[in-house]
């Protein structure tokens, strides 16, 4: 990659060079202006890189030296007068809650005219957007509502799945990447004082695939399979699903005989965090809570350290009204790679995370007690080209009660 | 000291003022209606307004008077008497119920301890199915839909309702039937780690008496002693309940009834031989009751069988009685889920009570009334029950779970569970009470006090001889709990011995009358081991009940009086057995956990600890009230006002205690699946020394119980024109219930990989105020004429309010996983893992929480036919009612009221 741009950038050095005996080039000064996001709170650019390409010569001119100015940070470059592609790359730290927390930003501007003409010079502003989403890992399949025992149709709950593909055409390392269920249920909408929504999803539970950086490589197009609980479900219960082939499993370690989980040596198990339920872990099989894969940024000490968060909400009580508090993890939406929302059709209230994440949502349930849920699973769309359609847009992007992928 | 010398002085007296006296006559004083001897009772001779006598225990008095003299006879609360002086029965007749008045309402009993009581009349009027229909007639009470599919335990002088861990009320109202107790001590009837609402809404082990299993129908009269009981009575705390039933009579009876859940059918008989002095009576009665009509699967069924024989002899020293009681109670609960909507799987639950009874009760009293010896009283019950538990339910899993199974401690493999199976849990209960009580009442003879000194002792045995809870651990009902079967049978018995004294004192001078009932009751439990704090402990419990009478004033043709009482007492309830010998806890910990494809090869290993969860430092229960009230009597329109504290700081209370348990965490990383010809060995497995904090669950004294409140009564005299006469009578409650030991609590979530490894000690768990007020006005008319009678009652709640005490968020200490206790401080509170012991309660909780007014109007009819052997009744509660919607936080709520309707038919041969 990066020799590829110096090769180019040597070619555009040479045809400039070559150029300028013919005819002069005048410059002129291109006013940068970046934005912070404006949801955020005590934002501040820890770093930027600005990068202008000149679409007729393809130069590369580099600007980093930003100061700040009025609510935003400034520089001035002088280029060749022509169309500039503009892209700005940096790091900026900010606030959720009473924590700070770091991101990565970009920004881009197409076709921007630096001339001389006129007294004042061209100006380019450019508002940075946090949603950082690496374009390529996405959950391609939720299987929450897990099956039932043929005769008695009763829940069979051990055989719940998420695959997890790399829809990009590049290898993705899948290491330390986290799995997270929704702390909050879009059956039921609260007040939450402080709310951290339009920043940060927080979560009930969150496992993180285990690795050392390079240890769980993804080809394009590749899936990883996360159990619940990897094993031949269909020896146990013919209606369930194989899924001893699982890469990844969910293991509880408890000296609990209640809470006992079978650990199979052959699929590795996520790290786990966090969970506030000492209990095994379980997808919700209703479809309330939602699921997300995240970047973690930081090491585990400093998550339990930093990214705790306490809030007050208001229960509506067939009764009356009370405030409750209640707790979790946040984590920052930037940090978050992908999201579906999953909800009950008729019970829809909210979604749990901000439209940034997922704009809508998708379910297996029409009712609270719809028992055809079970056995229906939630599927990404493919597009002609068999790619994932990934916009961000549950509704969009998912079908609703499938027959799981994996049962046979 | 002094009343001896009093007494003497004027015995001495009355010998010289009547050296001229010519007869010497001897009088029994009767309550005209009741017949029950009038105890104290005045007796002035001829003009003269001193007493001369005062009546015996008996309603006996001996006076030597002039030729041709009139006696007075007087007693507060009833007509004042002059007759001529005669040898024989004197009746006085009640201000209050004339000859023959129909009481349809509970009245406040005349005695100094607060009580209700109720007779034969309101019951037929009330038409109940079961005792526990009664408590609507109680200050405090409204009528309630019968729920007879659950158990129904008592509550005295209560606002709101605690849960299981505040059950020391309803557990120490004591039953008395005939002077039977009926014994819960041993009731141990409770599905041991019970999660489903089949088992859990039928556990009332530790709360008391069923009172779906009492039947009314051989009830005479009962009394509901709310205030401070006589020291005759232990093994209380909060009330007494004295049921007397029917004796003697010449009468087939029978009762139908149905109601909108239930049918009872009823017959009873009684045969008496007056000369002989010789009766008996036999009862049978059947209750089908349904939580729906619709539902043929829920439901409870009541038998009961009774014959009471009651024998009296008179001979020239003694005059002597013997009653012999034999009862049998059969309560029957089942609960089905419809197989048709449960996949065809079975889900069934059944409990049955079979309890037999036989009380003997033996009274002797001399004949020569001058004696001291008033006196002698011994009664001898017994009762069995052969209880049942079966819960049967199909279990199909959702996901692998394991059983542990081993009975021993130490380290054993688990059991991996079959996906599916049918599990059986049975409890079998025999609860064995056997209760011998020998009392005698002593009387200084007296001609100005009258005086009675109770003395008296009493033992109770309570024994289980069950084989507890039976089950196979290896098809468990409630899969991964770390439940064992236990044989109950091996508990010893509980030993309670008791002795009483009480003094009852009554003497009427120039300012009133003075009444006194002083006594102390010690108790003693026995056969405990040393190890118990009980062992060595005696508990006394001093009560005290004083009443005074100002002089009867005139108004107009009619008279009053005003009566001022004040009580106070102790109050001590023994812990049952399963206080005392409670179920082992088993700590199951799993060291191993090797995971095979193939099913022979996985290996699940467990460190089992048997914990002892036995509280020997526990101690009884105990309530100390006081109480002062008013009764005044103003022309037969009587109200009784009481104001009562009550405070039990030493509940019952199922408590978590935490402590660290090591076991070994197992590396299975090395083995090869692939190698095995059987389970890995784990003699050579690499393994962590790990700890866990786990609780088991120990009975402590750690619930408070506190009870303010006022009784009032009004009860109107009948208004002749109109036959109606007007009751109102009704309560405010107010009722704190609070932990009253620090309680353990560890955080559930889940940081890192393992439970926050702290558990919190926090001072204060809970607290509640509940409040409530209500009146109920009841209206009554009694046509003789027509035999007809009928009742509307409107019974208003003006408010019910509920406020949780703030409590802090802080733990006070918490404890490590090495199980050392450490003092809380505030930067803590930051601590990653330590943040999770601050509790989330916020300021909204500690709201009032005000339910505002709503009325019900109930109306009852009874009327009687040929002759009156026919007898129709039927009742509609809430027939119209005032329940309108309100407000809370903008929120509008609505209050639906149906309507519940009875009928009824008895024929009396």
């Amino acid at each position: 990659m990066i020799n590829r741009y110096i090769t180019l950038f040597l070619a555009a050095f040479l045809t400039l060079a070559s150029c300028s005996n013919d005819e002069a080039v005048l410059e002129a000064p291109l006013r940068i202006c970046l934005q912070l996001p404006m949801n955020l709170e005590n934002a501040t650019l820890e770093q930027a890189d600005v990068t202008l390409v000149n679409i007729e010569t393809t130069a590369h001119y580099s600007v980093g030296d930003f100061k700040h100015e009025g609510n935003g940070y400034v520089a001035t470059a002088v280029v060749p007068e022509g169309r500039y592609n503009v892209t700005a790359s940096g790091n900026i730290s900010y606030s959720i809650g009473s924590t700070v927390t770091a991101t990565n930003v970009k920004a881009e501007a197409l076709g921007v005219e630096v001339t001389n003409a006129g007294s004042a010079s061209s100006v380019v502003t450019l508002l940075f957007n946090n949603y950082n989403a690496e374009a390529g890992m996405v959950i391609e399949e939720v299987f929450f509502t897990s099956s039932t025992f043929s005769g008695t149709q009763r829940p069979y709950t051990d055989d719940q799945y998420l695959i997890l593909t790399n829809n990009s055409d590049h290898l993705i390392y899948a290491d330390s990447l986290a799995i997270v269920e929704s702390k909050f249920q879009s059956d039921m909408q609260w007040e939450l004082t402080p709310d951290l929504m339009k920043d940060a999803v927080t979560v009930s539970w969150l496992y993180l695939i285990p690795g050392n950086g390079t240890s769980v490589p993804v080809e394009a197009g590749e899936s990883l399979i996360i159990a619940l609980n990897a094993k031949n479900h269909t020896l146990i219960n013919p209606n369930s699903i194989d899924l001893s082939g699982a890469q990844f499993e969910f293991y509880d370690v408890s000296p609990n005989t209640e809470f006992f989980d079978e650990d199979n040596p052959d699929a590795a198990n996520l790290i786990k965090w966090y969970s506030d339920l000492w209990s095994y872990t379980m997808l919700g099989n209703k479809g309330t809570k939602s699921y997300g894969i995240v970047r973690m940024h930081c090491d585990y000490d400093s998550f339990v350290e930093n990214n705790y968060y306490k809030y007050n909400y208001l229960v509506n009580a067939a009764w009356g009204t009370y405030e409750s508090t209640g707790d979790g993890y946040f984590i920052p939406n930037s940090w978050v790679i992908d999201w579906v929302n999953l909800a009950i059709m008729n019970e829809w209230a909210w979604n749990v995370a901000s439209p940034m994440l997922d704009s809508g949502w998708t379910y297996c349930a029409e009712t609270s007690s719809d028992k055809s849920r079970y056995g229906l699973s939630v599927i990404r769309k493919r597009d002609e080209s068999g790619r994932l359609v990934d916009t961000n847009n549950s509704t969009n992007d998912f079908l609703p009660r499938q027959k799981p992928s994996l049962s046979n | 000291m002094t009343i001896k010398r009093t007494s003497l002085t004027l015995l001495l007296l009355m010998v010289v003022t009547t050296i001229n006296a010519q007869t010497k006559i001897t009088g029994i004083v009767l309550d005209k209606a009741t017949k029950d001897p009038m105890i104290g009772a005045t007796i002035a001779v001829n003009d003269n307004k001193n007493v001369a006598a005062v009546t015996d225990l008996d309603g006996r008095f001996t006076i030597e008077v002039p030729n041709q003299a009139t006696v007075t006879i007087a007693y507060v609360g009833y007509k004042t008497l002059v007759e001529k002086a005669h040898d024989g029965v004197y009746l006085i007749e009640s201000q209050t119920n004339a000859l023959g008045e129909v009481v349809v309402t509970a009245q406040e009993s005349q005695q100094l301890s607060t009580s209700s009581v109720i007779g034969r009349h309101a019951m037929d009027h009330l038409q109940p199915s079961s005792f526990g229909d009664m408590m609507e007639l109680v200050p405090g009470g409204r009528a309630q839909d019968p729920h007879l599919t659950s158990p129904s335990t008592i509550s005295l002088r209560e606002a709101g309702g605690g849960d299981a861990n505040y059950a020391t009320s309803s557990l120490g109202t004591s039953f008395m039937i005939d002077g039977a107790p009926i014994s819960t001590n041993a009731n141990m009837q409770h599905v041991s780690g019970g999660t489903d609402s089949q088992s859990l809404k039928r556990d009332f082990t530790n709360q008391g008496v069923d009172m779906r299993t009492i039947s009314t129908d051989d009830i005479e009269r009962v009394e509901i002693v709310r205030g401070i009981p006589s020291v005759e009575y232990g093994d209380l705390t909060s009330g007494l309940v004295k049921i007397e039933r029917k004796r003697g009579g010449n009468n087939i009876t029978a009762r139908l009834k149905a109601d909108m859940g239930s049918y009872l059918f009823y017959v009873g008989k009684g045969l008496e031989w007056q000369p002989r002095k010789l009766s008996i009576n036999l009862g049978a009665d059947y209750l089908d009751s349904r939580i729906d009509p619709r539902n043929t699967l829920e439901n409870y069924k009541r038998f009961t069988l009774s014959a009471r024989l009651h024998k009296a002899w008179s001979s020239e020293r003694f005059s002597t009685s013997l009653a012999v009681n034999v009862d049998y109670t059969g309560s029957f609960d089942n609960d089905k889920t419809d197989p048709d909507l449960n996949e065809g799987a079975v889900d069934t639950y059944k409990s049955s009570y079979n309890r037999w009874a036989i009380a003997t009760s033996f009274g002797l009293k001399p004949t020569n009334h001058d004696s001291w010896f008033k006196a002698l009283n011994a009664t001898l019950a017994t009762s069995l029950d052969n209880d049942n538990i079966k819960r049967e339910k199909f279990i199909q899993l959702r996901r692998a779970t394991i059983a542990a199974t081993s009975m021993q401690p130490g380290e054993s493999d688990a059991v991996i569970l079959p996906y599916s199976y049918t599990a059986q849990h049975r409890v079998e209960g025999k609860p064995f009470n056997l209760f011998l009580k020998v009392n005698g009442k002593l009387q200084v003879p007296s001609t100005r006090i009258s005086n009675t000194l109770l003395v008296g002792v009493d033992w109770n045995v309570d024994k289980n001889y069950g084989k507890g809870q039976i089950f196979d651990p290896t098809r468990p009902l409630y899969p991964g709990m770390s439940g064992r079967p236990r044989d109950i049978s091996q508990i010893p018995a509980a030993h309670t011995l008791s002795l009483y004294a009480e003094e009852t004192l009554k003497t009427t001078i120039a300012v009133g009358t003075v009444e006194l009932v002083a006594g102390v009751r010690g108790s003693h439990m026995m056969n405990l081991s040393s190890r118990y704090a009980l062992s060595s402990r005696f508990y006394w419990d001093p009560r005290v009940n004083v009443g005074w009478t100002f002089p009867q004033f005139n108004v107009g043709n009619d008279v009053g009086y005003v009566k001022l009482t004040a009580g106070l007492g102790q109050h001590t309830k023994m812990p049952t057995i399963e206080h005392l010998y409670p179920e082992a806890a088993y700590i199951d910990l799993v060291q191993l956990n090797y995971y095979n494809p193939n099913d022979a090869y996985k290996r699940i290993n467990i460190m089992t600890y048997v914990i002892d969860p036995t509280n020997y430092d526990l101690r009884a229960a105990r309530n100390f009230k006081w109480e002062i009230g008013t009764d005044v009597n103003i022309a037969g329109n009587r109200l009784s006002v009481t104001y009562f504290r009550e405070n039990m700081t030493s509940g019952f209370r199922s408590t978590a205690i935490y402590s660290p348990y090591d076991y070994k965490l197992y590396d299975t990383s090395g083995v090869d699946g692939s190698t095995l010809d059987g389970p890995p060995a784990i003699e050579d497995m690499p393994f962590e020394a790990v700890r866990e904090l786990v609780a088991h669950l120990r009975y402590s004294n750690g619930s408070q119980t506190k009870k303010e409140g006022v009784e009032y009564t009004f009860a109107s005299r009948r208004i002749e024109k109109i036959h109606t006469r007007l009751t109102i009578n009704g309560a405010w409650f107010r009722t704190v219930h609070r932990n009253s030991v620090a309680l353990m609590e560890r955080p559930s979530q889940v940081v890192g990989d393992k439970q926050i490894p702290f558990v919190g000690i926090y001072k204060d768990i809970e607290g509640y105020t509940d409040e409530m007020v209500n009146t109920n006005f009841t209206l009554d008319t009694d046509v003789p004429r027509l035999k007809l009678g009928f009742s509307i009652s409107a019974q208003c709640l003006w408010y019910t309010s509920n406020q949780r005490e703030p409590i802090s968020n802080y733990p006070d200490q918490y404890i490590d996983l090495d199980g050392n206790i450490h003092s809380w401080s505030p930067e803590l509170a930051d601590d990653p893992y330590l943040r999770y012991l601050i509790r989330n309660n916020t300021e909204s909780m500690y709201d009032l929480f005000k339910v505002p007014f709503s009325m019900n109007v109930n109306f009852k009819v009874t009327k009687k036919f040929f002759n009156d052997h026919l007898h129709i009744a039927m009742f509609c509660n809430k027939i119209w009612d005032y329940t309108p919607s309100y407000e809370r936080d903008g929120v509008t709520i609505r209050r639906h009221v149906t309507p519940y309707f009875g009928l009824e038919m008895n024929i009396k041969l």
